[in-house]
């Protein structure tokens, strides 16, 4: 099912949450909405499954204008932050609701078979008699999976799926969503507010800001090339370095760099900690290392440009300097930014 | 047996336990002392008498009724007031606890002049032939009145509590709003609505007050066993009051262990494996 | 997210039992049954109060044994209430804040009162001091009298009244936790001095709340009865204060039905 948003807005009382957001799903994407708190990521999710109505625009389920669809009619799973179990039904009977409900009738056995077949989906065969209490918090995110998944939803909508979670099952269950999706092949929007969430398991990233879309793209689209400070930053650990532009060049002691289509006059050239080198002599801006801190699988050095901006790079675990030694950073794909 | 650091455990549980002794177990351990002395047979006999048995009967059967009303207008009060909001809301919220605070010989005065058959309710109902003052229909409306906030007072916190997104997900999976609140919201009520229940009918077993004035108090009629606890005081048969006064403990007893066995059934999803 | 479920003035997708028909029968039907059920019976007392005139109100009011019913019931409250509200603050302390045997058996002695009736502590408090009773003789040879007299309304009020101050301190304490306390105590410089102070202001707001419900509890229940009714009331505000007042004071001027007088108790 291909889902469109066309120019969205939602205001609450004290805020606009939404302003005029426009979106193309695929059909069969995955796709993440990826902003910090309060970036209305989580208006938009709840728009779609229609548990708010928009106050402008219009969402389509296909060709079909689903804005003032009820919720229930709609046909979304939804997968609540907190997973909104029912906590007085056993796994079986929660994973069972939706298709108690239905309008369309199913026997017992029926749907025994199908809450079967779902345990088995989400690896939880044993476990269909206990309370959502009785069970941990990676195993209740997979009822909750399984019983949106139960009512064979058009679209799946996962409300920070794996906020609630340890880091180390955080990480299993986004491998194991990947899986399903693909299994499955069904619409998948996701909110998150986590970066590598996103770029993990989605095909594409919708990057929003203060409810607006500030990038769409592919995981790589949005990691090569971000289209905003906001995202450059958003997305990961980032240096900045103020720089003047003139002639599309910006220069920063002696070290030129080639900036195609940024106007001259102030600006401001960003680059990740795992896109420099550091030189003992040659080419490169003057720096001296303030301190090395190690880390599993590198080493973060933070070191001080004689012009005095600090900034922070990565190494090999068998980088050999300490701090106050001198030397040169060598800056690899740099973004430079209009200030 | 503390297991923290905290201060004053033999303090407060000595005021605790000697207060417990002195007003609570003292007094009942009298009354059952009392009981006992009278020998099996007359014990029997007393408790077991027609008059007894009637009163049980009728005390039972219009507690059943004055509950039954409440479960539904007290669960319908304590919807209104927390989902709704209207104009009035808080002051209906503060009228609630009325009946509490009200003394129950009060609320029985008012209940009687109100259903008399020359008072405002009772003045119409007698015209199409109902009777409500004197009757076991006025045991009934004294009792609902005196127990009403029970129910809406437990309901009313676990219902302002309730995950919205529970009810959320119960319309996401396509449920009718009829089928949310049986299958979602009741049984989560459930543990709070017995415990009201339970409160609400061991009250309606035991009142008095506010009964006495409006039952006519006629024997084998309506006369509830409390009054017949007291008529037997007023004979001054002291050891036949205890003996009625001791059916009425075990029933308040037996009360308090049915509400906590069903409550931890209920909530037996809670308990973790 | 709160942004999400923050109401809006915007269109909303209804809840549960929103639909418009529906909740304007539902406030009607529930208004409709307030008002039978609890708004008239206070508004007979009322009107039959004043209905003989203000003049006949204030005689009745002015009667000696009026003014000496109240009296009583304020005398009660003011014995009654420091000492449960003592009992109830050690008991809720104990209680949450505690594990030791019997803790489970001793919450369930502590709500008896809730659920038996007020006859059968009335009848249990003659057995204890009455003269058949357990302390009878000794009471009668000392000439103390207990019984149909201050101390036995006092004591029937305790009993009534007893679980309030505990049942809303025991939710509060526990919801509260052990930990303010115990950083209080570690941080304690050496006697306790700041430890009131420490405590969360809400614990001591409670703490008034709940015994200014025991307070109306122990006020309202009727004097001139040793069969005290048990009145609990869970959120206190003023306006029902004053309106018990009115009423406990209104009382004595509704005509009592003749058909059976509580007044005349065996002695």
């Amino acid at each position: 099912m291909k889902i469109r948003l066309d120019t969205v807005v939602k205001t609450f009382d004290t805020f606009r949450a939404v302003h005029g957001v426009s979106l193309d799903i695929e059909s069969g994407e995955l796709v993440a909405l990826l902003g910090p708190s309060g970036s209305g990521k989580t208006t938009i999710l709840r728009m779609v499954a229609g548990l708010e109505f928009p106050d402008g625009g219009a969402i389509y389920f296909g060709d079909e204008n689903a804005t003032d669809i009820e919720v229930r009619h709609r046909g979304v799973g939804f997968v609540f932050q907190h997973y909104a179990l029912f906590p007085h039904m056993t796994v079986d009977e929660n994973i069972a609701f939706g298709m108690k409900v239905s309008k369309t009738k199913r026997s017992a056995a029926e749907i025994s078979d199908r809450v079967a077949h779902l345990l088995r989906l989400v690896q939880l065969e044993g476990l269909q008699d206990r309370f959502p209490a009785q069970i941990s918090g990676g195993q209740r995110q997979r009822v909750a999976l399984a019983r949106a998944l139960a009512v064979d939803p058009k679209v799946l909508l996962l409300d920070e799926p794996f906020g609630a979670l340890d880091a180390n099952v955080r990480r299993d269950l986004r491998r194991w969503l990947r899986k399903i999706h693909d299994e499955l092949g069904i619409t998948t929007l996701f909110v998150t507010h986590d970066q590598a969430e996103a770029l993990d398991l989605a095909d594409r990233v919708v990057i929003l800001d203060k409810g607006k879309i500030v990038q769409t793209g592919t995981p790589e689209e949005v990691c090569r090339a971000p289209a905003s400070v906001f995202v450059m930053n958003f997305l990961g650990d980032a240096n900045r370095l103020k720089v003047t532009v003139s002639g599309e060049k910006a220069q920063i002691q002696d070290v030129t760099f080639d900036v195609a289509g940024i106007a001259d006059g102030a600006a401001e050239l960003y680059f990740r900690p795992a896109d420099v080198t550091w030189r003992e002599d040659g080419h490169g801006i003057q720096a001296t290392i303030a301190r090395v801190i190690d880390r599993p699988d590198s080493r973060r050095v933070l070191a001080l440009t004689t012009d005095g901006h600090s900034i922070e790079f990565d190494a090999a675990p068998e980088f050999p300097f300490r701090a106050d030694t001198r030397g040169f950073v060598d800056i690899r794909r740099p973004r430079v930014y209009p200030a | 047996m503390a297991r923290r650091i905290l201060p004053g455990l033999p303090l407060t549980l000595g005021i605790t336990l000697v207060y417990v002794a002195i007003i609570v177990v003292l007094p009942l351990g009298a009354l059952i002392f009392k009981a006992a002395s009278l020998g099996p047979e007359d014990y029997w006999r007393i408790v077991s008498s027609e008059r007894a048995i009637a009163s049980y009967r009728i005390t039972i059967l219009c507690a059943l009724a004055a509950t039954l009303f409440n479960l539904v207008f007290g669960l319908a009060l304590a919807w209104v007031i927390v989902r709704y909001r209207f104009p009035g809301r808080r002051f209906i919220d503060a009228l609630v606890d009325l009946p509490f605070a009200l003394p129950t010989a009060v609320a029985g005065i008012a209940l009687t002049t109100l259903f008399a058959s020359n008072g405002w309710f009772g003045a119409p109902l007698a015209a199409i032939g109902i009777k409500v003052a004197y009757t076991p229909l006025g045991i009934i409306i004294a009792m609902a009145f005196t127990s009403l906030p029970f129910i809406v007072r437990t309901v009313q916190p676990v219902l302002e509590e309730l995950d919205p997104a529970l009810e959320e997900a119960g319309q996401t999976l396509g449920a009718s709003d009829l089928e949310i609140f049986l299958r979602v919201i009741l049984p989560q009520l459930a543990p709070a609505l017995l415990a009201g229940l339970s409160l609400s009918f061991a009250r309606s077993l035991g009142e008095f007050g506010a009964i006495i004035f409006i039952a006519g108090n006629e024997p084998f009629e309506t006369e509830i066993t409390a009054l017949l606890a007291f008529i037997r005081l007023e004979e001054y048969d002291y050891p036949a009051s205890a003996a009625i006064a001791s059916v009425m403990l075990l029933a308040a007893f037996t009360m308090l262990a049915v509400t906590n066995l069903l409550q931890t059934r209920a909530l037996r999803y809670t308990v973790k494996g | 997210m709160a942004k999400a479920q923050a109401r809006t003035k915007t269109r909303r997708p209804p809840r549960i039992g929103e639909a418009p028909a529906f909740r304007n029968t539902m406030i009607a039907i529930v208004l409709t049954l307030v008002a039978l059920v609890i708004v008239a019976p206070l508004a007979v007392i009322g009107y039959e109060a004043f209905s003989k005139g203000i003049a006949y109100f204030g005689k009745t009011i002015a009667n000696s044994d009026t003014r000496h019913a109240i009296l009583m019931t304020a005398l009660t409250a003011l014995i009654a209430v420091p000492i449960n509200t003592a009992f109830g603050v050690a008991a809720a302390w104990a209680i949450t804040k505690f594990d030791f045997p019997g803790r489970r058996l001793l919450l369930i002695v502590i709500e008896i009162p809730f659920s038996v009736s007020p006859i059968v502590a009335g009848v249990a408090y003659l057995f204890v001091y009455g003269l058949q009773g357990l302390f009878g003789k000794t009471l009668q040879s000392a000439d103390v009298k207990i019984l149909f007299a201050l101390p036995g309304i006092v004591l029937a009020s305790m009993f009534v009244t007893a679980p309030f101050v505990a049942r809303e301190l025991i939710p509060l304490m526990q919801a509260q936790g052990r930990d303010l306390e115990e950083a209080a105590t570690s941080l304690m410089p050496a006697a306790g001095g700041h430890s009131s102070s420490s405590r969360s202001p809400t614990s001591n707001g409670r703490c008034y709340m709940a015994s200014f419900s025991a307070t109306r509890g122990s006020w309202v229940s009727s004097a001139r009865s040793p069969w005290s009714q048990a009145i609990f009331v869970a959120r206190p505000t003023p306006c029902r204060c004053i309106s018990n007042c009115s009423i406990t004071i209104t009382t004595p001027s509704v005509p009592l039905p003749q058909h059976r007088s509580l007044r005349h108790s065996p002695s």
